[in-house]
């Protein structure tokens, strides 16, 4: 998967889960702000991003530094790298 | 009658939760569908012998042990009486075909040295395993209490505790260690007490269960009927309603969508600004509207898998007619065995764990019942009722067995209650020969399936523990998405006695915030 197929395989699983606006989509969108997400919804989202793409996410500490969109991105495409690394 | 809060379950966690919340000065109510509170762990009396279901044995109740403060926090330890048990031998593993036998002695030092005499190229692997639990327990929310002055964020962080819960199982951290052969199976012995296997349960919930043990290992004077009263009494002093026999089938929303109240099968209603619920997370998503969680939420609830299923054995050691008992015994009570002794009294205060045989997988549900790891535990004699008239203590054998599946039935030419009466011969005649002291006066009082443990648990599958703490299964936490509702029990700590207490812990600290959770903490040391 090329980065730009994962972005959009992240947006399209969030769009769809918690029901979002796809307008709203932007990398600079803050998730509790703009997208109107809470901190109840992190484990949640991180279950809906390891199934649509197969990965593991332990990391509290990347994690806790997710305020944008954008930041989810450049989160799981490190950890996609990091998975593929490994195998 | 409208409560500031109520609390659906009147198990340990639902229990606790009510005290907490009286303590913060609400007026609550607990709703329970059983006729009385606590089925579980109450345990029961037949034919003046008293059987414990839930409660076998607790650890950290030693002073100034994680449960032993967590008993004055509740305001619950004046009432109770702690037991000791074997302070050599609380513990016993045994693999009969191959002459294993080891004794678990009480605190962290004297099984150190237990283990480094029998495992002596272990031994540094050990020291290490045991640093890496009390490392670990000390990140574990509500698990240590703090000393004033000491910053301590346990119920408040704000990390997902992912890394905590969801790094390593039990089996990659004895990997690791490179510790194997019988010091690895007498570590995992205890996953027992929590119901997920070694290669399933976060290390982090292991340590926290086994921690208390290994520092000590006691009952209360009567039990887990006693520890129940103990509870009941408190929370009557403290005047919480306890409504048993109100099986809620409704949770009600105000206009604005936040919690209102409950509707019960008689038809009571109870209204409340808020709620904490302590149901199994299935049941609790079959009372409310879809529309109130994300369908992720819902699915992430309705996917979460069950601890270990059991089939239970409840047995009484009867007085044998005109035999002298005979019985010799590593470990006498007093002196001789008198006309009032039975066999069963130079067990109390002792556990047995007999494994499958070599090559067998400790924790197999599927093995023969002659196979199968068996458990066995003796209540105390000597409780006693209001009436002040004197029980015996039953003995209770727990075996791991495959789940109850509703409507999958498997047709046998055997009746249930046959296959329950030959359930409980087979294990009767197998403790016998595992323990010939025991005599043929030991009787099978009756026998309990993975179906009446799915009744009496209200687990969906009959575990023993509801809900399995498992790495990569993300348990609910405390706190929902609905306003004023939050959930506590098992499933969302951690299991057992002080993983209820815990839960309750962290539901409260969501209510009033957890740092008048933590000063009421601080005020008990």
């Amino acid at each position: 998967m090329t980065d730009a197929e994962i972005i959009s395989l992240v947006n399209d699983s969030l769009v769809e889960e918690f029901e979002l606006e796809s307008s709203t989509m932007v990398s600079e969108a803050e998730i509790f702000d703009d997208l109107g997400l809470d901190s109840l919804d992190i484990v949640d989202m991180v279950v809906v991003l390891e199934e649509a793409l197969g990965i593991k996410i332990r990391d509290d500490e990347g994690l806790r530094e997710i305020r944008t969109l954008g930041d989810i991105h450049q989160f799981i495409l490190q950890k996609k790298r990091e998975t593929e690394a490994v195998s | 009658m409208k409560y500031d809060y109520l609390v659906i379950g009147a198990g340990i966690s639902g229990l606790s939760s009510a005290l907490l919340l009286a303590r913060f000065g609400f007026k609550v109510a607990v709703v329970e569908q059983a006729p009385r509170p606590a089925p579980l762990v109450e345990g029961f009396v037949r034919n003046n012998v008293y059987f414990e279901t839930g409660f076998h044995y607790a650890g950290g109740l030693e002073d100034g042990g994680v449960l032993d403060l967590n008993l004055h926090l509740l305001g619950i330890a004046e009432q109770l009486q702690k037991v000791p048990f074997d302070p050599k031998a609380y513990d016993t593993v045994v693999q009969p075909g191959r002459g294993f036998n080891f004794s678990f002695p009480q605190g962290y030092a004297a099984l150190g040295d237990a283990l480094h005499e029998r495992f002596p190229n272990q031994r540094q692997a050990l020291s290490k395993y045991f640093a890496r639990i009390q490392q670990i327990t000390r990140k574990l929310p509500y698990y240590c209490f703090s000393t004033p002055g000491e910053s301590d964020k346990s119920g408040e962080s704000s990390s997902s505790g992912l890394a905590l819960l969801h790094e390593h199982n039990l089996t990659q951290v004895l990997d690791e260690l490179a510790i194997g052969g019988e010091l690895r199976t007498l570590l995992q012995i205890h996953c027992l007490l929590h119901g997920s296997l070694p290669s399933e349960v976060p290390f982090a919930i292991h340590a926290g269960v086994v921690d208390g043990y290994y520092r000590s290992a006691h009952t209360f004077k009567g039990g887990g009927r006693a520890l129940v009263g103990a509870l009941v009494t408190v929370l009557m002093q403290c005047g919480v309603d306890l409504f048993c026999r109100h099986r809620v089938e409704e949770i009600e929303l105000s206009a604005a969508g936040a919690f209102a109240g409950v509707c019960c099968n008689n038809g009571v209603k109870l209204q409340a600004s808020g709620c904490i619920s302590t149901l199994h997370p299935q049941a609790m998503l079959k009372l409310l509207p879809a529309s109130v969680f994300r369908s992720v939420y819902r699915r992430r609830l309705a996917a979460l898998e069950e601890s270990a299923g059991a089939e239970i054995v409840f047995l009484r050691c009867e007085r044998q007619r005109g035999s002298t008992p005979g019985v010799r015994c590593e470990r006498q009570r007093g002196s001789t065995l008198g006309v009032d002794s039975l066999p069963t009294h130079n067990f109390q205060g002792r556990n047995f764990f007999f494994l499958p045989g070599s090559g067998k997988a400790i924790f197999d549900p599927d093995l023969p019942l002659s196979e199968r790891l068996l458990y066995l535990n003796f209540a105390a004699s000597g409780g006693s009722d209001i009436s002040g008239s004197y029980w015996e203590g039953g003995v209770t054998a727990i075996l791991p067995a495959p789940y109850y599946e509703p409507g999958t039935e498997v047709s046998t030419t055997l009746s249930y209650a046959e296959r329950k009466e030959q359930t409980g011969e087979l294990v009767r005649k197998r403790i016998i020969e595992l323990l010939p002291e025991l005599g043929p006066g030991l009787k099978v009082e009756c026998v309990a399936t993975a179906k009446t443990l799915q009744r009496i648990n209200a687990s969906a599958r009959g575990s023993l523990y509801g809900v399995k703490h498992m790495v990569g299964q993300f348990n609910p936490s405390a706190k929902t998405r609905l306003t004023g509702f939050f959930l506590a029990g098992q499933a969302t700590a951690a299991p057992g006695f002080l993983g209820a207490i815990t839960s309750a812990l962290m539901a409260v600290g969501g209510i009033v915030g957890h740092d008048r959770v933590e000063a009421l903490r601080r005020d008990v040391i």
